[in-house]
């Protein structure tokens, strides 16, 4: 398939859009790709296209930028690079990160492998979960069933680890 | 030098037998950083290289990781570097940098770790055929081994934490490359690109992201990290190259049977070039051979084999010809060794003419 742009090299790059319901889609080479802005490597380029993340926010003046307090990443070079810093970004940038997660990956949780120290740390995550949707459909009977299993796995937590709760 | 020794040898992860082999390769990689540790664009060079000497150590203790070599993209000189990406251990990230990341390899490279490339490790196992479950279960293992000496970022809720939101989750790429020559010349290939790209699958070239196709090989990954486990990630992904297998088989048949004299033009062609050039560029090259390789699995090619095609393939690389000579070389003189060793290597084989 050709380039819809330069309609000479062969397409590789598919963009779509969802502009007021209607999708649009655009088949582009690489070059017409990154001359209009896209760097074709990334994949959050083509979600900052989307949702127009990619262009920066004016900063108004005496205002300091939203900065990372573990790495020193900034919100504009995370905007630029389109990587993190460090593990604690993902805290400090949560804003802007989670509508990138459910444009990327349709969620913002995690369903798969968990590191076998990390168990206990999941089931209680888990369980939490269940325990509030419980509680918000007012079935109050799985809740209190939920509630105690919560309690049982965290005295379970402090008397095997030293306490450390990662959220 | 274990470069020395690889690039004598064909890709152990390229088929050694004769059977038809659509699905060429599987490759399973994970991507996995270090509690409390910046990743290694926001390290500085000291904790990048104590990360690095962390993860080798660990490394050395992995069972399922029998006597891994280090190397250190400090060292590697640029050539040895084209050999490593050409034969798919490192990508262009990880040759563009120097001390303080690394290739952890397995010497029958169905295992490899980089070592800070955008992630603190990125672990990869990959294989010959299209049995992804059995990649993914053996790239786990060596997981599990690393996870009880190395303390992973890792939250409850997104899982293990990657340097780009796009790998969070799973930090799972599964990919197949596939050899799709038939829905090439049917003309279905852009449709069949389309179709994966609107089920969230990305479609890429050779080698890998950025690059184009050519030899009609397309790498097929599933893009989408989080929210699905690692065996339904991979499952959904082998399901469809199951699918996209019985299109390329549909389309060759068809092609057989309607258009012989275009197919016969195709390998006739190619094996006239292959057989007389004396100059053949990378790119013609991959063309020549994939066509070729589709000949032998028509029966209309003989005196040859697909390990052969493959063996040639790689071997004539930019990166493992300048290895093999043994100095750098320019771009006609890599062109002339190519068709030399065409010539050499595919000598015996004959055209069955009907």
């Amino acid at each position: 398939m050709k380039c819809e742009l330069c309609e000479i090299n062969d397409a590789s790059v598919h963009f779509k859009q969802v502009v007021d319901g209607n999708v649009r889609e655009l088949y582009v080479c690489p070059e017409c790709a990154s001359e209009n802005g896209f760097d074709v490597q990334s994949p959050m380029a083509m979600t900052d296209f989307l949702f127009g993340l990619g262009v920066p926010e004016a900063q108004p003046d005496g205002i300091l930028e939203k900065t990372c307090p573990s790495c020193g990443l900034t919100l504009g070079s995370f905007r630029k690079s389109t990587r993190l810093g460090c593990a604690r970004c993902y805290q400090t940038f949560s804003e802007e990160i989670e509508p990138l997660l459910y444009a990327m990956h349709g969620t913002d949780r995690h369903s798969g492998k968990v590191p076998a120290g990390e168990q206990l740390t999941a089931e209680i995550v888990a369980l939490q979960t269940a325990l509030e949707k419980a509680v918000s459909c007012e079935d109050f009977e799985e809740a209190a069933v939920l509630r105690d299993k919560l309690r049982e796995l965290k005295s379970d937590m402090a008397k095997t680890a030293d306490g450390e709760i990662v959220a | 030098m274990i470069v020395d020794k690889l690039v004598r040898n064909p890709g152990s992860w390229l088929s050694r037998d004769e059977a038809i082999r659509i699905v060429m390769s599987s490759r399973v990689r994970l991507a996995r950083n270090l509690r409390g540790m910046p990743f290694p664009s926001q390290a500085r060079q000291d904790e990048n290289e104590s990360i690095c000497k962390q993860v080798q150590l660990a490394c050395d203790g992995v069972v399922a990781l029998s006597s891994p070599v280090f190397m250190d993209m400090g060292q590697l000189d640029p050539v040895d570097k084209s050999v490593l990406k050409e034969r798919h251990l490192i990508s262009s990230e990880l040759a563009e940098k120097g001390a303080g990341s690394g290739l952890m390899l397995v010497e029958d490279e169905h295992s490899a770790i980089m070592i800070n490339e955008e992630d603190h490790l990125r672990l990869q196992c990959i294989s010959p055929g299209g049995d992804l479950f059995s990649v993914w279960q053996r790239v786990d293992k060596v997981d599990s081994e690393l996870e009880q000496l190395l303390d992973y970022a890792f939250s409850s809720r997104l899982g293990y934490l990657t340097a780009c939101p796009s790998n969070v989750g799973t930090g799972l790429r599964a990919s197949v490359m596939m050899h799709l020559p038939g829905l090439q010349l049917s003309g279905l290939i852009d449709g069949v690109v389309r179709g994966l790209n609107k089920i969230g699958l990305a479609v890429r070239g050779l080698f890998g992201e950025g690059s184009q196709a050519c030899g009609n090989m397309y790498q097929v990954s599933n893009q989408v990290t989080l929210g699905l486990s690692e065996q339904q990630i991979i499952e959904r992904l082998a399901s469809v190259v199951a699918e996209v297998t019985q299109h390329e088989r549909n389309a060759r048949q068809r092609l057989l049977e309607g258009q012989r004299t275009l197919v016969m033009d195709r390998i006739g062609r190619a094996f006239g070039i292959l057989s007389h050039a004396w100059l053949l560029s990378s790119d013609e090259m991959v063309e020549l051979l994939s066509i070729l390789r589709m000949g032998i699995e028509f029966g209309l090619v003989s005196g040859t084999t697909v390990p052969i095609v493959n063996e040639v393939m790689l071997t004539t690389q930019p990166g493992h010809l300048q290895k093999i000579a043994g100095k750098a070389l320019g771009t006609v003189e890599r062109d002339e060794m190519r068709g030399q060793i065409a010539r050499d290597r595919l000598k015996d084989m004959n055209l069955r003419v009907e």
